[in-house]
C-alpha cells in the first residue's frame, strides 16, 4: 500500500470515528465512567477513594451486614431474587440508599415493604438557588447523620416522595408544575414537598431520595449550599458503601455528542468531521486510487 | 464504475453535512451551550445563571412588613399629624406596588400570596380614604368652630351635620378594614407571620373614631360589637402615649395656596397660587408636595407671592394630598383628585435582513395625543415577556428583539394604572411574523457554501497533485524514445504567423525553418491545413479545434496516413519541440503538399 493509500485510509477511518462518536449515545446518564456534566465519575472516584465497593452481583448481598446499599437512578428494573436479595439485606440492619426521580424503584420499595413511594413531578420553587426554575432549594427538616450540618441543598429537577419522615423538604412556596406556564394556576398548590426520607423497614433503614442528580459531575463543581456537605455525610458514613452497578446504565441523554469531553467544541468536532469525511471523499474522486 | 461510486460517496456526503448543518441552520447560534445542557433528568448546572436572592425569606419579610404598616399612618392620623401620615402612606404604598409586582413575577398571582397581595391592595384603599376622611374631619372642626366664634349658629349646625356624616363614613371604614384583616389573618397564619401589628392598628382606629365621636357629640362613644376588633380601652396606655407631632406652625410666616382645577387627568396642568404671609418672605423657595413627592417648586415674589405649574403625570387616579412647605413653615392640606383616562399604544415591526432580529417601535398616548413619557411598555413575545422597556419624552418606545424561529406574535403591553399611572392599561395590536427558518436557512446555506469553498482550497493546498492533469507525457504524441515531453507551452514568436494561402503558407514555412525558427515554421503550415478544410467544410470553425480533431477528417486510404504523418510531424515539433534535422524537413514539407494535392487544392504550387 503505498503513502497516498495510507494517507487516505486514515482520513476515512478518522472521520467514521468522529462521525459514529458523534451519532452514537456512550456517554450514559449518570454513569460512573461517564466524566461529562451528567456522568457519576466524580462521586464515583470519591466514593471508592472512600472505600466504597462496586456491586455488579446481587448473589453477593445476602450475609452482609453494616453496609449501605447505594442505588443511583436505576435503569432496569429489579428482580424477584435482588428483591429478596435486599430484604435480606434489610434484615440484616443495613441500610439502602436510593436516589431515582422515576418510578423505576417504587416496584423494589413496594416489595421491601416500604410506604415510601416516589412521584415523579416538575418541581417549581420561589426558593431556587439560581435563575433556572430546576435549581430549587430543599431544606433539612428533621435530624439525621446523613444531614448533619446540611441546612439546605440544591437540587437539579427534582421529583418529590410521599410516606416516610421527611428529613429534606422543599419551602412552603414550592408547587407542582402541571400548566408549564411556570406559574401557580388553580390545582397548583404551594406547599411543602418531601425530596429526602428515612423509613425503617424490616430492621433495616431505607433513605430515599428524589434527587440522583445531587451526584451528578455538573452539581459537583457548584460550591453554593451544602451539597458537598450532603455528599461528604454520604461517603463518609460508618457503614460500608456498596455502589450498585447492576441496575445503573441509565437513560440516553438528548444531545448526546463529543461536546462533554470538549465543552464548547460539539459543533467543532461535527464540521472537522465533516470536513475530513468530505476531504477523503473529493481526494478519492480526483486521484482515482482505487 | 470507480466515478459512479465517487460520485455516489460525494453526494452522501453532502447529504450528511447538510443534515447536521440543518438545525443549526434553524438555530444558527453555532456554539450555544444549550445544545447539550439538558437531559430528561436534569439540566446542566453551567446554565444554572445567576444565583437568586430572592426567595420565601424576602417574600415573608415583605408581606409581615405589609402586616405592620398600617398601625403607624393610624397613629399618626390619630394624632393629627397628617404629613407624617401621608409620608408613611407613601412608604407604603410603594411596598404594596413592589410586592405586587414580585408576586406576579414570581408566578404567584392565583396563589395564596397573590391573594394576600390582593387583599393589602384593598387594604391600602382603605387606609387612604381613612387618610382623606380625617383631613375633611379636622377641615370640618376647624369651619366649625369658625362658624361658632362668628356667631353664626345656622352654619355651624350646617357643618356639625356634615361632621357627622364624614364620621359615620369613616366609622363604615373599621368594618372595611376588619373583613381585610380576616383575610389577610387566615393567610398570615397559614405562613406563620405575626399580626399583631394589625390587630394594634384597629385597636388605633378604632381610639380615633372615639375621640372624633366625642368631638362631634361631646359624649363617649360605646364599645366596639362583640367579636370586632378590641375597643378603645383594650389598646391599654399605649394609645395615650401617643404625643401629636402636628407640624410645628411658624409664628412669623404662614402659607396659603390653592389650585385650579382641584381636578385633571393625565397631561393636564395645574396651576398652584399662593402667598407667604409674615415677615421676610421674598425669593423664599416653597416646595409643592403631591403626597410625598415633590410635584412642582416656585420661588416668591416680593410680596410673598408664588405661582407654579405642576403637570398630571405618574400618580395614582384618585385624591392626593397637596401642600407647600417653606423651611418649617407647612402650608394647609389641598385634596387633588386624578380621573383616569384610556392610553393607547402602537407598535410596529421591522425585520433586520438576514437576521432573526425586528425592530419593534410603538408610542403610548394618553387621550390619544398626549404623549406619555418615561412610561414602562412591556414587550410580550408568544405570551412571554421578553422585554421591558422605556418610553422617551416623545411617548416613544424602541428595541431590537431576537425571535425564535417560527410562528411569532409579539404585543406590547402599558399596565396603565397598576404602574402607578392615571391611564387605563392597553394593549397593542398583536402582529405575527413567521421568522428563523428562511433566513436561518440562507445563513446555513451561506456557512454551507463556504465551508465548500474551503474544501476546495484546501485540497487543492494540501493535495495539488490530487486535481485533473494531463497524461504522462510518455504517452502522448510529442515523446521520442520513451522520454517524458515538456508539458505544454504556448509558443511566443516574434511575429505571430497568420492563416493564409497555402502558397504563402509554404514560402514562410521554408523562410522560417531555414532561421529555425520551427515552432511558427511548422505551425504556418497547421493554421493553412486548418483553413483549407474548414473552407471546404470538412472541420466546423470554432476556436477549440484541436490537431487531432483535423486529424480524424481523412480517416481512409492513403490520405488518412499522409494526415497522420502531417499532424504526427506537427505535434512533435509545436508541442514536444522536437526539432527535424536533414531530410526530416522534406519530409514534413512532403507530407503537407500531399495533403493539400488530395484535397484537389488548386492554388498549390509545389
Amino acid at each position: 500500500m503505498n503513502r497516498d493509500r495510507i494517507l487516505v485510509v486514515a482520513i476515512v477511518a478518522l472521520s467514521l470515528v468522529a462521525i459514529a462518536a458523534h451519532f452514537s449515545s456512550s456517554a450514559d446518564e449518570y454513569g460512573r465512567d461517564n466524566p461529562r456534566w451528567n456522568g457519576t465519575s466524580q462521586f464515583s472516584a470519591a466514593a471508592e477513594r472512600h472505600g466504597a465497593i462496586a456491586l455488579y452481583e446481587y448473589g453477593s448481598l445476602p450475609g452482609r451486614s453494616d453496609s449501605m446499599l447505594l442505588i443511583i437512578a436505576p435503569a432496569r428494573g429489579f428482580a424477584e431474587a435482588e428483591i429478596g436479595a435486599c430484604s435480606e439485606f434489610l434484615t440484616r440492619g443495613n441500610t439502602i440508599f436510593i436516589a431515582d426521580d422515576g418510578r423505576g424503584s417504587n416496584i423494589l420499595l413496594e416489595k421491601l415493604g416500604s410506604s415510601v413511594r416516589i412521584v415523579p413531578s416538575r418541581l417549581r420553587s420561589i426558593d431556587r438557588a439560581f435563575s433556572h426554575p430546576d435549581s430549587i432549594l430543599g431544606y433539612t427538616e428533621r435530624p439525621d447523620d446523613l444531614v448533619q450540618g446540611v441546612n439546605a441543598v440544591v437540587l437539579n429537577r427534582p421529583s418529590y416522595v410521599t410516606g416516610g419522615e421527611a428529613l429534606i423538604n422543599t419551602s412552603v412556596l414550592t408547587w407542582e408544575e402541571k400548566s408549564g406556564n411556570y406559574e401557580v394556576d388553580a390545582g397548583e398548590t404551594l406547599t411543602n414537598y418531601a425530596i429526602f426520607t428515612r423509613e425503617t423497614v424490616n430492621g433495616g433503614t431505607v433513605y430515599v431520595l428524589a434527587d440522583p442528580s445531587i451526584f451528578i459531575n455538573g452539581m459537583q463543581a457548584l460550591d453554593v449550599q451544602d451539597n458537598r456537605q450532603f455528599i461528604q455525610n454520604i461517603l463518609a458514613t460508618p457503614h460500608q458503601v456498596i455502589l450498585d452497578q447492576v441496575h445503573c446504565g441509565g437513560a440516553a441523554p438528548i444531545g448526546s455528542d463529543l461536546s462533554g469531553y470538549l465543552p464548547g467544541a460539539g459543533m467543532a468536532i461535527k464540521i472537522i468531521a465533516t470536513v475530513c469525511s468530505l476531504a477523503a471523499i473529493i481526494y478519492l474522486f480526483y486521484s482515482k486510487i482505487f | 464504475m470507480m466515478g459512479k461510486s465517487s460520485i455516489v460517496l460525494l453526494l452522501a456526503a453532502t447529504a450528511l453535512f447538510i443534515v447536521l448543518m440543518l438545525p443549526f441552520a434553524d438555530s444558527p447560534q453555532l456554539y450555544d451551550v444549550q445544545t447539550s445542557a439538558r437531559t430528561s433528568h436534569h439540566t446542566n448546572p453551567q446554565v444554572f445563571g445567576a444565583e437568586l436572592t430572592t426567595g420565601s425569606d424576602r417574600i415573608f419579610a415583605d408581606m409581615q412588613s405589609l402586616l405592620d404598616a398600617n398601625e403607624q399612618i393610624i397613629r399618626y392620623i390619630r394624632a393629627g399629624d397628617y404629613i407624617a401620615a401621608i409620608h408613611e402612606y407613601q412608604k407604603y404604598s410603594g411596598k404594596t406596588q413592589q410586592f405586587t409586582t414580585l408576586a406576579t413575577n414570581l408566578g404567584l398571582a392565583q396563589s395564596d400570596i397573590g391573594t394576600f397581595a390582593l387583599e393589602n391592595v384593598q387594604n391600602r384603599e382603605v387606609v387612604f380614604d381613612i387618610f382623606i376622611g380625617s383631613i375633611r374631619a379636622e377641615q370640618l372642626r376647624s369651619r366649625e368652630n369658625t362658624y361658632e366664634e362668628q356667631g353664626d349658629a345656622a352654619q355651624a349646625a350646617a357643618t356639625r351635620e356634615e361632621r357627622r356624616r364624614n364620621y359615620e363614613s369613616l366609622s363604615a371604614k373599621k368594618g372595611e378594614l376588619t373583613a381585610v384583616y380576616q383575610s389577610l389573618a387566615a393567610i398570615s397564619a397559614q405562613y406563620q407571620l405575626n399580626d399583631e401589628s394589625y390587630l394594634a392598628s384597629l385597636r388605633a382606629y378604632d381610639a380615633y373614631l372615639s375621640e372624633l365621636y366625642s368631638s362631634i357629640t361631646g359624649e363617649e362613644r360605646g364599645v366596639p360589637e362583640e367579636g370586632g376588633p378590641p375597643a378603645t380601652g383594650e389598646a391599654g396606655g399605649d394609645e395615650t402615649a401617643i404625643v401629636p407631632v402636628l407640624p410645628a406652625a411658624s409664628d412669623r410666616v404662614r402659607i396659603y395656596f390653592r389650585m385650579s382645577p382641584e381636578n385633571g387627568i393625565y397631561g393636564d396642568e395645574i396651576r398652584i397660587t399662593g402667598s407667604l404671609r409674615g415677615p421676610d418672605v421674598a425669593s423664599r423657595v416653597i416646595n409643592i408636595y403631591l403626597d410625598n413627592q415633590n410635584w412642582a417648586t416656585a420661588t416668591t415674589t416680593e410680596t410673598g407671592a408664588f405661582e407654579a405649574v405642576a403637570s398630571v403625570e405618574k400618580m395614582t387616579a384618585g385624591v392626593h394630598a397637596v401642600y407647600c412647605y417653606s423651611g418649617a413653615s407647612y402650608s394647609n392640606i389641598q385634596l387633588f383628585s386624578v380621573a383616569p383616562s384610556e392610553s393607547v399604544l402602537t407598535l410596529e415591526l421591522e425585520e433586520e435582513p438576514l437576521s432573526n432580529n425586528f425592530i419593534c417601535r410603538g408610542t403610548l398616548y394618553a387621550a390619544d395625543t398626549t404623549p406619555v413619557r418615561n412610561a414602562p411598555v412591556e414587550l410580550y413575545v408568544n405570551s412571554a415577556r421578553k422585554a421591558l422597556l422605556t418610553t422617551g419624552d416623545d411617548g416613544s418606545y424602541e428595541t431590537v428583539l431576537t425571535l425564535p424561529t417560527g410562528e411569532n406574535t409579539i404585543q406590547s403591553i402599558f399596565q396603565g394604572q397598576f404602574r402607578g399611572y392615571p391611564l387605563d392599561a392597553s394593549r397593542s395590536s398583536p402582529i405575527s411574523v413567521a421568522t428563523g427558518y428562511n433566513v436561518a436557512l440562507l445563513q446555513g446555506l451561506l456557512f454551507l457554501a463556504g465551508a465548500g469553498l474551503i474544501f476546495y482550497v484546501a485540497v487543492r493546498l494540501i493535495f495539488p497533485g490530487t486535481m485533473p492533469r494531463l497524461r504522462d507525457a510518455t504517452q502522448g504524441p510529442g515523446s521520442r524514445d520513451g522520454a517524458p515531453a515538456l508539458l505544454p507551452v504556448r509558443p511566443e514568436p516574434a511575429e505571430a504567423p497568420r492563416a493564409i494561402s497555402p502558397g504563402v503558407a509554404f514560402d514562410e514555412f521554408l523562410a522560417r525553418s531555414q532561421n529555425n525558427d520551427w515552432l511558427n515554421a511548422i505551425h504556418v503550415l497547421y493554421l493553412s491545413l486548418k483553413e483549407t478544410l474548414i473552407a471546404k467544410r470538412l472541420v466546423p470553425r470554432r476556436r477549440s479545434l484541436t490537431p487531432r480533431e483535423i486529424s480524424r477528417t481523412l480517416q481512409t486510404g492513403r490520405r488518412s496516413d499522409i494526415m497522420s504523418a502531417f499532424m504526427d510531424a506537427y505535434e512533435r515539433i509545436y508541442f514536444g519541440r522536437i526539432f527535424p534535422e536533414g531530410r526530416e524537413q522534406e519530409m514534413v514539407a512532403a507530407s503537407w503538399q500531399s495533403i493539400l494535392t488530395s484535397l484537389g487544392d488548386d492554388d498549390h504550387e509545389p
